[in-house]
């Protein structure tokens, strides 16, 4: 897989000494940093909320929860390319703990919120993401939007690099398979 | 031979992102089982991502900002309720421990000996100020618990 990743983000963005909330003015630097924060990282992620729950509402829940948790948590000084993976960890738990309690059939019956656009091709990728399960959409999305490689995606699902090339092989397959098929019946 | 990837994969996955699709790299898609299964994947993904991108706006940072102080606020005020809560749990055990052991040593003597033995001894101050401490943490530990109650329901759970 890619070497590099697509990452968006502006890399002169730092969270280090973000943290401490000891007055105003320190409160104020922490929330333009967070605004700074959020502006680079949130569309991907929203992205890939969208694109594995087929959700908006639920994805919009999904990435305040997950900005919620960064900064409870309040990670180490991490590079842009580290806090983009951290921030894609918490997503990708966010969803499985969604999909552990059984929210995941929402997918087959409002996935139409997600993909708004009424061509082929979305009728494609509606078709496909149905029928994929959730722990594939996630591998593909990280993989073939975000650009990750194996070493990346298994830090940001906490899978293992192994596991990872194992289940996108899977996954690919699956999905290439998938798409085939819908085109044929067209 | 049986692959599981192809290390042009991220190549043909560049180009889709680009929007040029080289003459070469085409070819070797043709040829190659995992490529060929990658690009259409891919290209679903990517149409689909766009859409996401273009269609949705994002909430404002302000909002999540605010609403991540509120919850820290929320989990600050948990952490410093805690002794107390610990300190209300004992009280109750206390309470519950000593009535037990009155209980208990009335069952064993008469409660009328029990009483002018106590009244009669030389330690009556000490029993008076042990009675009045074990009085005071009874009603430390109702208001407590009232109190708990009052401000559960006031606080919202995490």
């Amino acid at each position: 897989m890619c070497a590099a990743g697509y990452a968006t983000m502006d890399e002169s963005f730092s969270i280090a000494g973000a943290l401490p909330l000891a007055d105003k003015e320190a409160t104020a630097m922490e929330e333009q940093e967070f605004r700074s924060l959020y502006d680079a990282t949130a569309r991907p992620i929203l992205a890939y909320l969208v694109g594995v729950t087929g959700r908006r509402d639920v994805a919009e829940d999904l990435l305040q929860e997950t900005y919620c948790r960064f900064l409870i948590r309040q990670p180490p000084s991490m590079d842009a390319n580290e806090t983009r993976r951290y921030l894609f960890r918490i997503a990708t738990n966010l969803l499985r703990d969604r999909w552990r309690k059984g929210d995941d059939e929402l997918w087959q019956e409002t996935a139409e919120e997600g993909f708004s656009v009424d061509v082929d091709t979305q009728m494609d990728v509606r078709a496909a993401m149905r029928a994929l399960k959730p722990r594939e959409r996630e591998l593909l999305w990280l993989a073939y939007v975000e650009g990750m490689n194996h070493t990346e995606i298994a830090a940001a699902t906490g899978l293992r690099a192994i596991s990872v090339r194992m289940l996108m092989f899977r996954a690919r397959k699956k999905a290439a398979g998938l798409l085939q098929a819908e085109r044929s019946t067209i | 031979m049986n692959r599981s990837s192809c290390q042009r994969e991220c190549d043909v996955v560049e180009a889709l992102r680009g929007g040029s699709f080289p003459d070469e790299l085409r070819s070797h898609v043709g040829s190659c089982a995992i490529c060929a299964e990658t690009q259409p994947v891919a290209q679903m993904l990517l149409q689909a991502a766009s859409v996401v991108r273009v269609d949705h706006e994002l909430s404002d940072a302000g909002l999540v900002w605010r609403r991540v102080q509120a919850r820290k606020q929320e989990i600050a005020l948990k952490r410093a309720t805690r002794p107390l809560i610990y300190m209300r749990a004992l009280s109750v055990v206390y309470v519950v421990l000593f009535a037990a052991w009155l209980l208990h040593s009335f069952w064993r003597s008469s409660s009328m000996e029990q009483i002018s033995r106590w009244s009669g001894s030389q330690d009556g101050t000490a029993c008076f100020g042990a009675a009045i401490a074990v009085v005071a943490i009874a009603i430390g530990a109702w208001f407590l618990l009232h109190d708990g109650r009052r401000s559960g329901e006031r606080v919202p759970s995490m």
